[in-house]
């Protein structure tokens, strides 16, 4: 998933002792201690639910929502000319309509389709597009803007940062990205008239209507006049979707506003949006100073400030992000982690109970395996036992390895990918916990993303031993799983894994039989320790008191925040969330 | 000496480039008694000999003296205030941070130590040759000194760490702190090998030396025996003077995340470090400094007391 | 003269093709390209595509010259970062920020700089002495991202008297100059007070009183004109340094300047600006040097111009 921490290096403290675990809240019934929550959960809806029935009535306040995004990163604002190169930190992604959307409950909505069908064999996927949207030069939207847009997203020109994403689902994308058929040979291309738009899939493709959440097109005709870039220049930006760009003073300001000729089914309350550019540590002084709105991942040190006193600590939500996980990863092909009994030692080795408490807080819960809950196929409970925290079992473990109380286990070095100060943290505490229960000595090193992302795919793998995350990208469990396919990110390869979560992924059945699929695959991975499993990341957020809105409502699970993917049209956010009294004028 | 990241290596050198300042050979030797006594009465300058020595020695003994090895962490005890039990509380996964701070300055002097060594092996040789060989010699490495003054230090250090760090390399240089020494060492020899020439050029012209070439002694001995000696002094200087900026150097590259790695502490590190608790636990970025803080002020009265004592006109 | 400038400059332009080469060959050894930034292994063709894209795919030497047969026509390349500028734009959009940043620090540091420095070595072994000499190790001992950290939280934070940081009004030179200037002046009068105790005791000076002139003129005469050579030799060249901004204080602040630009170019492989950059601080380098030692001669005319610098 793209949206993870850039370029936070310092490492901050965290509360020991926050009052909410985060179990409480998934769980159904909420206990005591919601306080926190409880509070700011009830707050502004019964306003906004006015509002939305008045239709036309405004709210007091001035509609103008302000963000911080890092400004390293913003280079392009389009998913389709990049999708790690942009701000995504706050609000992205509203100048078209995806094909879908998610709500809170991560159920799939139509967006710029109105319906989808696929055929028998489950190989080709046709989406009627819904007749009547425009773009701000006065086009219609038509299937002819997906076509363009994945067709110019596959060209060597674009050298796509994604192009991973349709790999192996999207017939003939490979064979394009390489060169030998021509772009228009992929497998998206228009139906029968100008508002279907049809998709063919290598292999059968149940989860393809989830993965199109990525599915905002470019204009056709923008790319046609003005090239890729057309929207990072107020002059030539076109857009379908609620806003369009007005403004972009590279590293200081990025200002979305109303675009009129919206004709979609998600109007966005505010009225402006404007994205403050700089450096992520600074967030959490912008958002003390009412400079910001918002802000997520922040840094322990914060959230402890946030914490100490009783009206800040109602500004912090804690939802589940992209449902990441969090763990250490193994090369498995090399010595000595190519013998299991040294991974499965490290897997016991683990207090995850330990650091939820002293160090996680609200940022996590302890995992055990590899879908967080919450997500489908999550399975904890049926496969906590695996790498449960079981010192002793740990070290007769790799005493049976041939190193027992860590004598002759060479010193090792775990990499982290410019990590978050709470990444870092988590690191040190986990460093401690192997050195204690196993005695074996490890050093820490942060390296950024591009060296590191060079040396963990370079084969052979350049990293044997690393810490990091990962969440989804669409809410499948194949989009977790096939992490861990062969030749992929990782250099674990077990063909009866592959075998299993493919033929899950392209299972035509009963979607329930396909779930328990995922959870056979989930087993042979939890159960052979590529990766001990250490947390799901539960995004901390703080959000001021005047941002109100149904948005802030529980979802079905009781969990209060701000909802993958934020602020964007991929979500149904902008239609929920408005700027209500108390607000500084801006 | 800006900021803390400023490794172009032109150390600051008050004077000592200006010959008047510089002692003769002969008073030198002579006045050698003279100049201890000299020290001694540089009140500063015993201060700040007594606060580098106290340093050092917590520098060399410090797994004796700390209460838990730097590793030690205690989850259950995380994020403590100063107390009894916990002189300068503990950090954010439970280190004693007294620990911490004490094997800080360990890896911080060693840093700073090696370092310099390294600047002196580089510097020194190439500035003697420069200054005493004088025509292409002297072009060729003065030029070389240009070009390393030139560029920015900052990102040679980091260029050179991301390789040192990577692929390859890493089998050659797996210590990290002699890491990070070798690039500190590496960017910062010019400020050395630019005072050991002045010396040589201005010292060359002395009477006594050109006495020496006259009676017919060797360039290589003419060095060894006269020119060394007279200047060392100014080379002690630009040493304690160095040290500091070594340990600035390395806080700076800690500040981007290229420093020494955790679990090894470092001052540099841990004030980086600090920075976002400065509203919450104080203590974490308040200790670092302080000892940071004391060894400038200690190097700082350490070169302006040698400067004083060894300065001949100061009887 | 004017031959000792010119052979001067040609040594820049030698130095500027060195430097440049040793640039483009770190960055081409520091692993990672600028495309490494996906969460998974990019698929091989897309890997050779933006490696065409941003001209990589071509042998090292053939970059290099490509690279510098433009640069020399004054044509740096588009920034990796920033694909809608150019190189030459972005710097000269973002370096007067930073130079509107570095000049009242400049002016501060140096006039506060020398003014405490004096009062200190005039005052020698006072209270005030104690004082300069106290604040001067403490401005050069914290960091300037320290001082900065405190200056946002009191005066945004807590009093909400100036923004966090940004750029636009006056407001937001207030808190960069103060973080910014307090490690330089600290420098200057350190220095400032040692040169001047350095030529107070120096044997003309003695000399000077001896012959009964009045303390006044053998400060204006004999000993400022005396100190400012090393003073011209070593604080001259930490203009350049302030010029081209500082990281931390722009991060800190939010500034749009340059500074940032060394990390993250740095960090996200941007070559084209790594190299620009590189060039553009050599250049000052380059210059600043060359002033310093026509100054130096101005000052002191034992010295004449010949060869490489004294010291």
């Amino acid at each position: 998933m793209f949206h993870r921490d850039r370029n936070q290096k310092n490492i901050f403290v965290t509360n020991a002792h926050y009052p909410i675990s985060r179990r409480a809240v998934l769980g159904a019934p909420v206990a005591a201690g919601l306080g926190v929550f409880g509070s700011a959960m009830l707050r502004g809806d019964a306003l906004a639910a006015q509002l939305l029935q008045e239709g036309a009535a405004k709210p007091a306040a001035q509609q103008v929502l302000v963000l911080a995004d890092d400004a390293a990163t913003a280079k392009v604002i389009d998913l389709f000319l990049s999708a790690y190169e942009r701000p995504v930190a706050a609000a992205s992604d509203l100048f078209s309509e995806p094909l879908v959307r998610l709500n809170k409950d991560f159920e799939l909505l139509p967006a710029a389709a109105e319906s989808w069908s696929s055929s028998e064999d489950g190989l080709t996927w046709t989406f009627e597009i819904r007749e009547g949207l425009a773009w701000s030069d006065g086009n219609p939207v038509t299937a002819n803007d997906w076509v363009a847009t994945f067709q110019y997203a596959v060209s060597p020109e674009a050298a796509w940062d994604f192009t991973w994403y349709f790999q192996g689902t999207l017939k003939n994308w490979a064979e394009a990205l390489e060169g030998a058929i021509g772009v228009e040979e992929i497998g998206v291309r228009v139906g029968a008239n100008d508002y279907e738009l049809v998709f063919e899939t290598v292999a059968p493709a149940p989860y393809l209507p989830a993965m199109l959440l990525y599915s905002l097109p470019l204009s056709a005709a923008g790319l046609a006049a003005h090239g890729p870039l057309y929207n990072t220049n107020p002059a030539t930006a076109i857009s379908s979707g609620p806003y369009i760009l007005a403004e972009w003073i590279p590293d200081q300001r990025i200002t979305y506003v109303r675009n009129d000729h919206y004709a979609g089914t998600l109007p966005g309350l505010v009225d402006e949006i404007r994205i403050e550019l700089t450096n992520p540590d600074n967030y959490f002084t912008l958002y003390q100073a009412d400079e910001i709105d918002f802000m997520r991942n922040p840094t322990p040190a914060a959230l402890a400030i946030m914490q100490r006193d009783e009206t800040t600590a109602a500004e912090i939500y804690s939802g589940v992000g992209d449902f990441p996980t969090y763990y250490i990863f193994f090369d498995v092909t090399a010595e000595p982690w190519s013998d299991l009994k040294v991974r499965q030692a490290w897997s016991h080795a683990i207090d995850r109970d330990a650091l939820e408490q002293s160090i996680l807080g609200p940022n996590g819960v302890s995992a055990y395996s590899w879908l967080a809950p919450g997500f489908p196929a999550n399975n904890t409970e049926g496969l906590k036992e695996i790498q449960a925290f079981d010192p002793e079992l740990a070290q007769s473990l790799l005493a049976d390895a041939g190193y027992p109380n860590g004598d002759g286990f060479p010193t090792q070095q775990m990499m982290l990918r410019s990590p978050s100060p709470l990444e870092e943290t988590v690191a040190q505490a986990l460093a401690a916990m192997i050195k204690e229960t196993l005695n074996i000595d490890i050093e820490i090193v942060g390296q950024d993303a591009q060296g590191y992302m060079a040396a963990l795919t370079a084969k052979p793998t350049e990293i044997s031993l690393g810490f990091m995350r990962y969440g989804m990208d669409f809410f499948d469990p194949v989009s977790m799983l096939s992490v861990w396919l062969s030749g992929g990110r990782h250099s674990w390869s077990n063909p009866d894994f592959d075998t299993a979560v493919l033929a899950a992924a392209e299972y035509l059945g009963d979607p329930a039989e396909r779930i328990e699929l995922f959870k056979e695959a989930e087993r042979m991975l939890v159960e052979d320790v590529p990766a001990v499993f250490v947390y799901h990341g539960t995004e901390v957020q703080f959000i001021k008191p005047w941002l109100a809105g149904e948005f802030i409502e529980p979802d079905k699970n009781g969990i209060a925040a701000l909802h993958f993917p934020v602020f964007t049209m991929m979500s149904t956010v902008p239609g929920e969330l408005f700027i209500a009294e108390g607000a500084p004028e801006r | 000496m800006m900021d803390p990241v400023e490794l172009s290596g032109d150390i600051q050198q008050p004077a000592l480039v200006d010959e008047r300042t510089s002692p003769s050979g002969r008073r030198y030797r002579t006045n050698f008694q003279l100049a201890v006594d000299r020290f001694r009465r540089q009140k500063l300058g015993m201060i700040g000999l007594v606060i580098v020595l106290i340093l050092l020695a917590v520098a060399v003994f410090a797994p004796w003296i700390a209460p838990t090895h730097y590793t030690k962490a205690d989850l259950m005890a995380v994020n403590l205030f100063p107390s009894r039990e916990y002189p300068m509380g503990t950090d954010q996964i439970g280190h004693n941070y007294l620990s911490r701070v004490i094997y800080g300055i360990r890896t911080s002097y060693m840093v700073g130590f090696l370092a310099v060594i390294l600047a002196c092996v580089i510097g020194v040789p190439l500035g003697v040759a420069a200054g005493l060989r004088g025509g292409k010699t002297d072009f060729f490495i003065m030029r070389i000194v240009e070009i390393m003054t030139a560029f920015p230090g900052l990102l040679f250090a980091i260029f050179l760490l991301s390789v040192v760090n990577s692929g390859v390399m890493q089998r050659v240089f797996s210590n990290q702190v002699l890491n990070v020494v070798f690039v500190i060492g590496v960017t910062s020899w010019v400020g050395i090998c630019r005072l050991t020439r002045a010396q040589m050029l201005t010292l060359r012209e002395r009477e006594y030396v050109e006495a020496s070439a006259a009676m017919g002694a060797g360039k290589f001995h003419i060095a060894v025996r006269h020119l060394m000696p007279n200047a060392i002094p100014p080379l002690i200087i630009a040493i304690t003077l160095l040290m500091p900026t070594a340990i600035f150097a390395e806080a700076g590259l800690s500040f981007l995340g290229l420093g020494i790695n955790e679990p090894v502490p470092s001052l540099g590190k841990m004030v980086a470090d600090s920075r976002q608790y400065i509203q919450l636990y104080w203590y974490l970025g308040l200790f670092p400094t302080l000892a940071i803080a004391l060894t400038v002020i200690g190097f700082a009265f350490l070169g302006d007391g040698l400067r004083d004592a060894l300065d001949p006109r100061q009887n | 003269m004017g031959r000792y400038i010119l052979g001067r400059l040609l040594s820049l332009i030698f130095v500027l093709f060195a430097v440049s080469l040793i640039a483009f060959l770190l960055m081409h050894a520091v692993p990672g390209g600028p495309f490494d930034i996906g969460e998974r292994r990019l698929p091989e063709a897309t890997r050779q595509a933006q490696l065409a894209k941003y001209g990589l795919d071509k042998p090292i030497y053939e970059q290099y010259v490509r690279y510098m047969w433009h640069a020399i026509q004054g044509d740096f390349g588009v920034p990796f970062q920033r694909p809608t500028e150019t190189v030459t734009g972005l710097i000269a959009s973002r370096w007067p920020v930073t130079i509107a940043i570095g000049i009242p620090t400049i002016l501060i540091a140096y006039i506060g700089g020398t003014v405490l420095g004096t009062i200190a070595a005039t005052r020698q072994n006072s209270w005030i002495d104690y004082l300069v000499t106290t604040l001067g190790t403490l401005g050069l001992t914290v960091p300037s991202w320290v001082v900065g950290t405190w200056l946002v939280l009191i005066l945004s934070v807590r009093w909400d008297l100036l923004p966090t940081g940004g750029w636009g009004s006056w407001k937001h030179y207030i808190m960069p100059v103060i973080a910014y200037s307090l490690a330089p002046m600290a420098l200057v009068a350190r220095y400032t007070r040692l040169t001047l105790i350095e030529t107070m005791r120096s044997d003309y000076v003695r000399t000077a009183r001896a012959k009964g002139l009045g303390e006044r003129r053998i400060m204006l005469g004999h000993i400022f004109r005396n100190a400012a050579i090393p003073w011209v030799t070593v604080l001259l060249p930490e203009i350049p340094n302030i010029l081209t901004g500082s990281i931390f204080i722009e991060a800190i602040f939010n500034i749009p300047g340059l500074g940032s630009y060394f990390v993250t170019s740095t960090i996200s492989r941007d070559y084209p600006m790594i190299l620009a950059l590189t060039l553009l601080i050599a250049t000052l380098w380059g210059v600043t040097y060359l002033i310093t030692d026509i100054l130096y001669t101005v000052l002191d005319p034992r010295v004449r111009l010949v060869g490489g610098r004294a010291g």
